[in-house]
């Protein structure tokens, strides 16, 4: 996966990323600067991380994906995944992998949705 | 010392030993009346016809001496050549073996139990083919019945019921063993893709015994629902149940609990309409009069 095949859409305050086809370790570290460039490029205050276009899901992807997530959070940002088909939710669930802290929805438009109640509770926590 | 009346009286006993055969052979065969059996020449032509080929099929021997075995197939069958391929099977294998549908003489469908032959002379070589068909329709129906009774339970076993915008009720009923509770899971969240629902309600009341299995099942499936973005509320935990998980050191994480399933769905409307607030709030921030 290069940087080109990485589209990163914008919606408000908020960025698009879709993940396709296989993860290596170099499609893990250009992914991770890649989005962590975008959010502080563009002070975007959430990421929704599209997995549909994965073409696994394993413990490994979820390591990585739980990765990218704190990273954008300790940029200032919420982040939450969407997309995950209900094959993925099962081997997840059966394999053991720790997803409970995660924030995910099950489209992008829940996931706007969903942003935006972090962002609030946010704003009642300051 | 053999005279010629004395051959001749031989000869003619022997015949009619081999009549008395042969008519024996053509009771025999006479008498089967549950499968058709069929001759067909090399061509795949019919050759002789029985008694019990006439009764399935519905045609006299006159009516299909010489015609093509194709007559009986099905017009699908016919186009896709299945006759040669029987034929080059059965030369090819030894053996042809078959179940499909074919037709009767009155144009009805029928489900054939078909196996094909060859018959060999001495020299062994292939001469012609033997063909038996039964009728397998009502065994072949029962099947079907059976078939779409056991889906049917399954599925009135696993209900999953839209009740409102995005909510939807679940009510576990009786026993969960593995192939149960593995379509629970699926059917559940194939149906929150579906209608795009936010909060699910596990109405657990029908459930006689809450052991570790089903627990750990039940949690396994709110995780899941989870992962794609839905709340979970469980409704309808007896106290032996609330004791049972508890003693059982079964971690609810953050599972909602209701006592009724019109409090769960008091619940789940008020989770949907803080949601919608959410989302209201969304637009406004947009807007040019802002919000801070």
């Amino acid at each position: 996966m290069s940087d080109d095949v990485l589209p990163v859409m914008r919606i408000g305050d908020t960025l698009l990323v879709t993940l396709q086809g296989d993860l290596d370790d170099a499609a893990v570290i250009r992914i991770e600067k890649r989005l962590t460039e975008e959010v502080a490029r563009t002070g975007a205050t959430g990421m929704l991380i599209d997995v549909s276009g994965l073409s696994a899901v394993d413990s490994f992807v979820a390591g990585v994906l739980a990765r990218v997530v704190a990273m954008i959070r300790l940029l200032g940002a919420h982040a939450a995944l969407v997309g995950i088909q209900p094959p993925v939710a099962i081997a997840l669930v059966e394999l053991g992998v720790p997803m409970g802290h995660l924030d995910t929805a099950l489209n992008a438009k829940q996931g706007l949705a969903l942003l935006q109640r972090l962002r609030r509770n946010d704003a009642r926590a300051d | 010392m053999p005279t010629p009346p004395a051959g001749e009286q031989d000869l003619s006993r022997r015949l009619h030993d081999v009549e008395a055969m042969l008519d024996d052979v053509q009771a025999m065969l006479d008498a089967i009346t549950d499968y058709a059996i069929v001759k067909l020449d090399l061509a795949g032509n019919v050759a002789r016809w029985s008694r019990g080929a006439q009764a399935l099929h519905g045609y006299s021997a006159d009516e299909v001496l010489g015609r093509p075995v194709s007559t009986f197939y099905t017009d699908e069958d016919r186009a896709a050549g299945l006759a040669d391929r029987e034929l080059a099977t059965a030369r090819e294998s030894g053996r042809f073996e078959f179940e499909g549908w074919r037709v009767r003489k009155d144009g009805q469908r029928f489900r054939a139990g078909v196996v094909l032959t060859p018959i060999r002379d001495k020299a062994g070589a292939i001469t012609s083919f033997a063909k038996v068909v039964r009728d397998l329709t009502a065994e072949y129906r029962q099947a079907e019945t059976l078939r779409r009774q056991r889906d049917e339970i399954m599925e009135l076993s696993t209900p999953v019921i839209q009740v409102w915008d995005k909510v939807l009720t679940l009510p576990v009923i009786g026993t969960l063993d593995s192939t149960r509770a593995a379509r629970l899971t699926e059917g559940l969240l194939v149906k929150i893709a579906e209608t795009e629902a936010e909060v699910v309600i596990f109405d657990i009341s029908g459930v006689p015994t809450v052991d570790t299995y089903v627990a750990q099942h039940l949690l396994r499936t709110v995780r899941a629902a989870a992962l794609m973005g839905t709340v979970s509320i469980m409704c309808g935990v007896r106290p032996e149940t609330a004791q049972a998980m508890v003693r059982l050191g079964i971690d609810l994480g953050q599972l909602r609990s209701r006592r009724t399933l019109r409090q769960a769905l008091q619940l789940a409307l008020t989770l949907l309409t803080e949601h919608a607030d959410a989302a209201a709030g969304d637009t406004e921030t947009i807007g040019p009069a802002g919000t801070g």
